[in-house]
This record gives C-alpha cells, structure tokens and sequence, in this order.
C-alpha cells in the first residue's frame, strides 16, 4: 500500500508547534509587533504631554508605572519606544541582509581576488566593536537615530556576508548550476534565480536572531546619549532617564529593562526554533 | 606552521591597516575643516597650526595617509587637544584596567559556563539541562549594559555590600579586587550564557564519537571519560568563540566602565568623544583595532595548538 | 612592602570601623593606619590647566589654592565676602581706591630649586595676566611697582572696587614663579614649573590628585596631612560614592539637595556655598527668524519659568529676573514679562508669523535637557515647534563665538548658564558691545547700557550702585533676547565631623578645612 507523502512544510509547521519554546517566542514577538504598530491606540496618555507636578510618581491608576521626571506617562512611552525598536529592527535589518546577501553571493560566486578582498572588508568591520564604532563616528557627527542606523547596518553586514558566502560556494559546483552555465546563462541570472532562492533560507533565521542584537544596539546607544533625541522616548533613553532618577524612582529602570528583555528572548526563541526545524546545520559552530 | 603564522600576522596587519583607513576616511568625508573637526573647537590657534603641519595637509591624500599611517605605525598617535599629553601615553595608561576586566569577565564566564554546559550534556534533556537552557538564554538576553545598572542598583545601593565606583587603590590587590566583583560579574553573565551552550553542544557531538564510546566499552570510568577526552575537545570552539567575540566583549566593558565609573580605553574613548577629542579617540579606536587582531591571532594559535587535527591541516 | 597578614589586619580593622560607623549612623573622616588625618574629597572637572591664566577653572583653581601662594585669602563675615591678607604676605592694604601695597614674608621658597618668592614673581604673575584668556578678570590693573625684594604695589588704572572679588581672591589671583614659568616658555598645562604653598601634589590621570604635606613650607601646617581628590564625572555616581563612604565631601545635583533635605544620609551636613550661577535663555537678534521684536517678546511671555525650577530643577534653583545673583548690588527682584501664553500668540499673530520652527541648543545635562524640553513644550503649546539639540561641553562652548568657525551665525535660541565672582561687574561685563561675537552671543548692543556699565566700575554709594546695575538688567530684557530663568545654588554635602572652607564660587580650600 502506498502512503501519501505529507507536505514537507506542513511536516515543519507541525514541528513548529511542537515546540514550546518557538511558540513561546512566537508570542512573545507578535506582542512586540502589535504594541508598536498599534502604540497610538494602546497608549492611555500621550507620551510627549509633561505634567510637572505628577513627576517620578510610582505606579497609579491613571499612570500604570508611573512616570518620568517631567511627568509623562512612562508605559506611554514605553509602548511608543517600541515604535523606535521596530524601525530599527525592520529598516536595519532588511538592508543589513539585502546588501549582505548581494556581497556574500559576489564573494561566493565570483573570482578569488574579489573573495578575498570581500572577505577581507566582513573582517575588518568585525573587529571594530560597534560601541567603540558608533563612539568614534558620533565624535564627529553628533548624536542621531540616523547614524545609529547605518552604524547598526554596517556593523551588521558581515554576519550575513559571511552566511551567504557559505551558502553560494557550497552551491556553486552543483550540478544543476552547471548545467544552468552551459545552457549560457549569465552570472546574474544564475545568481538570482538559482542561488538566491537556496540561500536567502539562512538568512532569515539569521535575521531573526539578529533582531535583538540590533535592538540592543540600538538602547545601549540611546542610552549613552548618542542615539534619539529628546523628547523621543526610545527604550535605550527610557533606561537613560530612569537611570539618572535611579533614587528617586526604580520604576522608569524597571519599566525600560523589560520591554528590552522579553523582545531578545522573544526572537530568540523564535529563531533558534526555526533554525533547529529549518536547517540544522546551522547548530554546528557559531 | 611557521607559514600559516606568517600569513596570520600578514592579515593582522592589514586589518589594522584597514581600521586605519577607515578612521582616515571618516575624518576626511566629513564636511567642514578636518582641524576644526579633529581638534574640536577648544583649540587654540597654535595647536591648530601644529596639527595642519603634522598632517600635512597641504600635500596630496594619498601622501597625507601614508605620513599617518606610518607614525601611527611608530607609536606616535598624536597630541592631546588640551593638554599636550602623547595620546599613546593616555592610551596605554588606561588600558591594562581594560585588560584586566575583559580577562575577569571571560575568566568567571569559563569557570561557570563550561561545567554548566558539562553538566547539561552528561544529561540531555532532563529537567537539569532545560533549566540551564532557559538559563542560558535568559543571560544572553539581558543587555550587559542592564545587568550593570541592575547589579549597581541591588548590590552597591541597595544591600551595600560591594563599592560603587572606580578600581580601587593602586597596589592594593584586595581593595582593587573588589572593585572587580560587580563590573566583571555584569559583563561575564551573558558569556556564561554562550559558553554553556557551546560547553553542551561540543560535549555531546564528542561523546557520540568512536573514540569515546570505545573508551567506555573499555570500562573507563564516566568521569575520567569526560574529563580526559571530551572537556579538551569542548574547549576549543570556547576559546574560537572568545577570539572571534573579543569585539562584542569589548563593547561590555564599555559600558560597565562608563556605569561604575572605571578607568579604562572604554571611558577614556567616551569621554574624549564627549569632549571631541579626536586625537586621542583616533588613537585608542587603533590600538583597540591592534587588540583585536592579537586576541584572534592568539585564540587561532591556541586552538591550532590544543587540536591536533588543525595542526597537521596546517 | 606589607605581606598579606598585615594587609589583612589592615582591612579588617577598617571594616569593622566602617561596619561600626554604619551601625551607629554612616561614615566620618577617618585616620589612616599610620596615623595620618586623610581627606577623601570628590573633583568634577578634569585637570587641563593649573596655569592661572589659561585654566578653564573649578577643581583648577582647588589645586592651585593647595600648591599656589596668593595675596589674600576669602573670609566670610555675616554672609558677605570679605578679604584678609593670606599666610604669604606679612602686610596687604589699600590706601586708596586704585593702589594696593602688598609686603610678602622672607623665606618662602619655591619647590625644584628656583629660590625665594619675591616681588619679581607678583610682578610676573599678575602683568602676565594682561594678555592672557583670563585679562578680563584683571583688566583694572596699570602695572605693578616693585619698591624692593619683598614689597610692592598694585597700580589700578581706575579705582575698582571688584578687583578683590575678580580677581585678587579668585582663581586668577594665584602667583607663579617667574623663572620656572619662562623656562618652560611663558605657560604650562598640568605640570606646574614650581610651587609654594602648604601642600605638593601628585596625580593619576583620569583617577585623583593627591595632596601632601610640602616639605619646604614654613608656614602653618594645615590640618589634613593627605587629601585624596578624586575624580569622579557623572554627579549620581559621586552621590553615590559619598553614600558608600568613598567620599567625605562632593557636590550635589539640585534634586538630591531636595531629596537630602527631607532625609539627609547619616553623619551628614549640607552646606549651601553661594548661589554666582546665572542660567537663561538667549536669542539670537540677528537671526533672520528672531529679528522681529514681537516674536522674541512672545517667546519670552510662552515660557513657563515656574515649571522649569519645579521639573528640571525640583524647586532647588532661585527664579531670577536678571543676571546679577542674590546677595550682590544690584539683584533684580521682579520683572513685567510674566508667563502669558494668550500674549505670546497675541504678539505672534501681529507680527504675521505662524508655524515657525526654530532649533533649541544646550549643555548636555541632565537638568539642561529636561528645562529645554519643557520650553519645548510650552512654545509648542503657542505654534512654535521646537527641536532641541544637546550638545557636549566642546562645541556647547564654541556655538556663538565669531572665531570659531560660522555656527553663531545659524545661533536661534540656546540655554546659558555663567558663572560670576561676587560682584555684579563680573555679570554685567559679558554682555557689552565689545564682546558680541564673543560672550555676548545674543548679539544686540545699547549707548545707554555701555554707558552706565562704566558708571557702575566707578560709583562707590552702594544704593546708587544697585539702581544702576538694575537698570542694566531692564535694558537687556527689553531687548527681546532674554528669558531669565535661575541661580542654581551650589550645595555640598560633607561628613558632620568635617569644617570646610568654601569659595562663594564653590571651590574648596583645602588647607583651611580642620574637623568640627
């Protein structure tokens, strides 16, 4: 008797929601999409409006953690914070990956001295620490969420370049490549539609795991100052603020730490999840 | 091997060189005067002209960046704005409290990490190895920079048990090693975290091996097992990890130098970025870049050392 | 060098004092283990310069008290600054109002082997002061007349009352060694040629100066034998320290001030030195978008001042209406321009400006950036969209000046804060025409205001004195340019058992301080 073949991605689904953890994550992410892209309806207050004489108060009915030094409302702002979280995350890492994937096929797929050279460059922006970086730049720009952007982005780079180097080498040889070449396609075209689509899986995983580092990023920079600027609440200034009222109120710290904390347990789970579903492989090394 | 440390070296080099470009670049694409934005505003119109001669800035690029690139080679980094001080003084005043963290941070991150990892290998999947999974994880996700407010906040203000600020009394061993607790328990905890899962992950590739099934059919004991065979072999990717990291270790102890008020490269980049000191900036980015390039090469070497395997690929 | 046991020992007996202190209420100043009276004091500013003539100031001038000599010291009668001859001169007097006659002591000698201090040395230092950034605390003086080996003259070319407070008790009256000082070319940063004074220091960068007993000095030995003056920036982590016992005696912000009045850390005393800080808010008149009259007076109606000392300030600053600080001739008590958000549209609407949007500029601290957030708020609350941009001390300090560059000229609107010595003279002299494009980055200039800042040098009957400093105040709100906003006071907090010496201007005097 035959038996039907399930379909391999029903096959995964499945698997998916099996595990605990990737659900978890799961969750965990959708509540972060959701509070930033519906901030405006979820928020009780408005996170701009001061109200001086309600200042670093603690939790209340009306303000429920409280709020900051010039009376805003914290979780306000908090939610709004996300907003700053997600356009970091969303724009940094969609172009990080974009101009990574094109660099690591180059490298994969092109001559040795340009692999070489690439190779070189994913190194070279790797071995700056991003905060010494993103110090060193700001030295002379001045703070901005732009420059953390394409700080963030070029720091980024690397990890997907190298992931798709990987990728496109171990496939250039394939037979169905070769094939493809002596049918006289260009090298666009085989990297495109043949390689592109077997390398962009890793990728995403990878993507997802890179949420959170960018996210951080992103907070550790705000709250040295560097990053957005006032009166824009980012969960970095939140912890910045709260950190310089750290007697007077433990709630802006608190309130500002755990967003932070749930987001990166958040992707994390989620990616590990579909990279142990997805491709194993993965596991191996770092 | 000789040949594969050369051609280490020679990539070192040019890393470092590249990192010099790249600070070159920056000063030069910005728009505006390159004194004025070197040297910040505060300096006054000797310095200026000193600066504009040292850099021969009347001379083509191409020269300029050699000249630069070959006194940063030499050692000399430049002058502070302020006070005149050689920024390689500066530099290297301040960096062995950097060392020293990022050798403390790794140093407890390894003690507890790999027997953590350990212990979740020798048994997959019971509740002991979920719980040091979640707690892994966990450790990884709190931003470094959040652990060290967090720990300042408990240990230091609120229970008092642990000083607040700075490194301690120079050639007081025990004050200055108190002053470690905090900063190095805050920058380690993530690692533990990465250590452990690696610790775990190699573990359990081992143990599956010929070798060590072999080891035990022959009655060897469990623990001898572990530890002779499979704990040498979990090290390696560790300290791999540790080379290739060094960057994202830095980046902690930055944090933890500007949260508890540490000297270090970490601080001193800050604050003479916070005083548009560029000169000095320039300088520490470069010797940070140098650190990088020697811990890779050292964390290479280690591993080529300890894996027999690696070394009779080389 | 000990071995461990000792160190241990060492340790525990500290401990256990620090334990027994915590337990009877916080921490006190400690003798060391050697017997020696040892003062752990915090220092905000880093060490630049410890050349009077190109300091930038604060924990400079500190260190220069401690090594330095000087003419007279500060005294404090009844709240009011007074002067007495210092423990380096044996006669100091002022016949009359341009002449002062100093006569030093024998035998005081500098440190390296460059010999006594003499009349040539007060020469030098204080004609050197002439050209160099700090002339305008000196600009009263002609020359000084050497009459012999110790004893001379400071010849004023007018009489001036505020020479004491400008310049012969502050910072810039410190003297230098002529010979030291030109051997290593007419000026020093950090290492200081030669000195002569009651300590000598020694220095980690970055970390703390320490201050000991100077071998060489003769004169009276202070009551603290090792002062450690560390450094520490960020002020909570200076709070802190001194809550943990790290510190004896720092600074504190405003709000801890408040905090600590309610419930102040064990063992501890407030000391609340003198309020010479003036802070507001200046406009650019030149600027294409401030240049009407009507929009800067109805900026200056939209700010709410009140909410500013209440939020940024947790009520700790004191309003002002001008720049000529409490306690000195001439303080402004009240002004017409009064928080009127209704007037403000008014005055926006007749001058036919509607959705302006100008860039606020200001120090990056923490106070700074919440006062600029909160005008921020009440500008947009009248149509005018704000942005604010806090910027680091290096390019804060350079945004008006016309010699560094061009940024005075894009300049809109920007929080200031200066600080003065005890004399109105040291407010109102920033804000002549002279120094437009200098200090003075609002950029307007008045006959009348020139006018009465000469007749102010020159007055003697202090109510004549006040009204004419008070005016001067008018005339620069009447400009537009203006928000006044406060004086920050500058508190310390420091241990019980502690008796400071304290500047007006907040720095502290080391060898005057003895326990209480």
């Amino acid at each position: 008797m035959g038996t039907t073949r399930l379909n391999p991605w029903r096959e995964k689904l499945q698997l998916f929601m099996r595990n605990g953890k990737g659900m978890f994550g799961l969750v965990l992410v959708l509540i972060f999409f959701a509070s930033a892209l519906f901030a405006p309806q979820l928020a009780p207050h408005d996170p701009f409006q001061l109200n001086i004489p309600a200042r670093n108060s603690g939790p209340t009915i009306d303000y429920f953690v409280g709020t900051d030094q010039l009376g805003r409302d914290t979780f306000s702002r908090v939610l709004y914070g996300g907003r700053v979280a997600l356009k970091i995350a969303a724009i940094g890492v969609s172009v990080s990956l974009l101009i990574g994937l094109v660099l690591g096929m180059i490298a994969g797929y092109g001559p040795r001295w340009l692999d070489n050279a690439l190779l070189l460059f994913f190194d070279t922006v790797r071995s700056f620490p991003t905060i010494v970086m993103a110090l060193a730049v700001v030295a002379l720009t001045g703070p901005s969420l732009g420059m953390v952007m394409v700080i963030v982005i070029i720091t980024s780079i690397p990890g997907y370049g190298r992931l798709a180097r990987t990728s496109t080498l171990a496939l250039r040889n394939a037979d169905f490549i070769t094939a493809e070449q002596s049918l006289g396609a260009g090298p666009v075209r085989v990297l495109a539609g043949h390689i592109l689509p077997n390398v962009i899986g890793p990728l995403l995983i990878l993507a997802a795991m890179d949420v959170p580092v960018v996210v951080t990023i992103e907070a550790g920079l705000s709250f040295l100052g560097l990053g957005v600027l006032p009166p824009t609440p980012s969960w970095g200034s939140i912890l910045n603020e709260g950190y310089m009222v750290i007697r007077d109120t433990p709630w802006p710290v608190i309130a500002g730490g755990i967003p932070l904390v749930l987001t990166t347990l958040g992707f994390t789970f989620l990616g590990e999840a579909l990279r142990d579903i997805f491709d194993p492989r993965l596991r191996k090394g770092y | 091997m000789l040949a594969y440390l050369i051609k280490r070296l020679l990539l070192g080099v040019v890393i470092v060189f590249a990192a010099l470009l790249t600070v070159f670049c920056l000063l030069h694409l910005m728009p505006g005067d390159p004194v004025s934005i070197a040297l910040g505003t505060r300096a006054t119109p000797e310095i200026q002209a000193q600066y504009a001669e040292k850099m021969h800035l009347n001379d083509p690029l191409i020269v300029q960046f050699l000249i630069f690139a070959g006194q940063a080679l030499t050692g000399d980094l430049g002058n502070d704005v302020f006070s005149n001080r050689a920024v390689s003084v500066m530099v290297f005043e301040q960096l062995p409290y950097t060392v020293i963290l990022a050798l403390s941070s790794i140093t407890w991150a390894i003690l507890v990490g790999i027997p953590l990892g350990c212990l979740s290998a020798i048994r997959p999947n019971s509740w002991l190895d979920r719980i040091l999974g979640l707690i892994s994880v966990g450790t990884i996700a709190i931003p470094s920079f959040l652990v060290s407010i967090w720990a300042l906040l408990l240990f230091a203000i609120t229970l008092r048990w642990l000083p607040v600020i700075g490194a301690g009394e120079i050639g007081d061993p025990l004050d200055q090693a108190t002053h470690l607790i905090l900063p190095s328990f805050a920058v380690g905890l993530g690692w533990v975290g990465y250590i452990a899962r690696l610790a775990r992950a190699s573990m359990l590739e081992v143990m599956n091996e010929n070798y060590v099934r072999a080891a035990w059919a022959f009655g060897l004991k469990s623990n001898t097992v572990i530890y002779r065979y499979a704990l040498k072999v979990a090290v390696l990717p560790t300290i791999t990890m540790i080379g290739i990291g060094f960057g994202h270790l830095l980046s902690g102890t930055v944090f933890a130098e500007i949260i508890f008020a540490r000297p270090g490269i970490g601080k001193l980049i800050f604050d003479m970025v916070m005083s548009r000191n560029f000169p000095v900036v320039q300088g520490a980015v470069m010797v940070t870049a140098a650190m990088y390039v020697i811990t890779t090469l050292v964390a290479d070497l280690m591993v080529a050392w300890l894996d027999p395997r690696v070394r009779e690929s080389l | 060098m000990k071995n461990f046991d000792e160190k241990r020992r060492e340790f525990l007996q500290v401990a256990s004092a620090l334990g027994m202190s915590a337990a009877l209420g916080g921490y006190s100043i400690q003798t060391n283990a050697e017997g020696h009276r040892v003062l752990n004091a915090r220092s905000h500013l880093k060490l630049a310069s410890l050349d009077p003539g190109y300091m930038v100031g604060g924990s400079e001038i500190t260190i220069q008290w401690a090594l330095m000599p000087r003419l007279a010291n500060f005294t404090f009668e009844g709240g009011a600054l007074g002067w007495a001859p210092s423990d380096f001169v044996s006669h100091l007097s002022q016949p009359d109002g341009s002449h002062i006659d100093y006569t030093l002591k024998p035998g005081l000698q500098w440190s390296n082997g460059y010999g006594e201090l003499t009349s040539d040395d007060v020469k030098y230092s204080f004609e050197r002061m002439l050209e160099s950034e700090w002339k305008g605390d000196w600009s009263a003086l002609d020359h000084v007349e050497v009459k012999d080996k110790y004893s001379g003259t400071l010849v004023l070319n007018k009489a001036f009352a505020p020479i004491w407070a400008l310049a012969l008790l502050s910072g810039t009256g410190t003297l230098v060694c002529k010979k030291a000082t030109e051997e290593v070319g007419g000026k020093y940063t950090v290492d200081v040629p030669a000195t002569c004074g009651p300590y000598v220091m020694d220095w980690i960068p970055k970390q703390k100066v320490t201050l000991t007993h100077n071998p060489l000095w003769t004169g009276p030995k202070p009551y603290f034998d090792k002062i450690n003056y560390i450094s520490i920036d960020a002020p909570e982590a200076a709070e802190l320290a001194y809550e943990a016992g790290e510190v004896d005696c720092t600074k504190i912000l405003a709000k801890t001030h408040v905090r600590w009045m309610k419930s102040p850390p064990p063992n501890t005393k407030l000391h609340v030195v003198g309020a010479l800080q003036y802070m507001w808010m200046g406009m650019n008149v030149d600027h294409p978008k401030l240049k009407d009259i009507r929009v800067r007076q109805a900026i200056q109606h939209a700010v709410d001042v009140d909410s500013i000392i209440q939020g940024a300030y947790e009520g700790a600053s004191i309003r002002s209406h001008g720049m000529v600080c409490p306690g000195l001739p001439g303080q402004r008590k009240e002004s017409p321009v009064d928080y009127n958000p209704g007037k403000a549209k008014a005055l926006l609407s007749e001058a036919g400006v509607s959705g302006l949007s100008l860039v606020l500029k200001t120090l990056n601290v923490q106070e700074r950036v919440l006062a600029a957030q909160i005008i921020q708020a009440n500008l947009g609350a009248v149509g005018i969209s704000v942005k604010v941009i806090p910027l680091d001390s290096g390019p804060f300090w350079n945004m008006g000046q016309e010699s560094k560059g061009d940024e005075w000229k894009d300049l809109q609107i920007w929080l200031m804060r200066y600080g003065g010595s005890p004399d109105p003279h040291s407010m109102a002299q920033w804000f002549v025409k002279d120094q437009v494009g200098i200090w003075n980055w609002e950029r307007w200039s008045d006959p009348e205001y020139e006018d009465l800042y000469i007749k102010g040098q020159l007055e003697t009957d202090p109510a004549k004195r006040s009204a004419i400093y008070v005016r001067m105040q008018e005339i620069m709100e009447n400009t537009g340019a203006y928000v006044w906003i406060g004086h920050e006071p500058e508190v310390f907090a420091h241990r019980s058992n502690l008796a400071p010496m304290f500047a007006p201007s907040g720095e502290e005097d080391f060898a005057r301080f003895t326990a209480a």
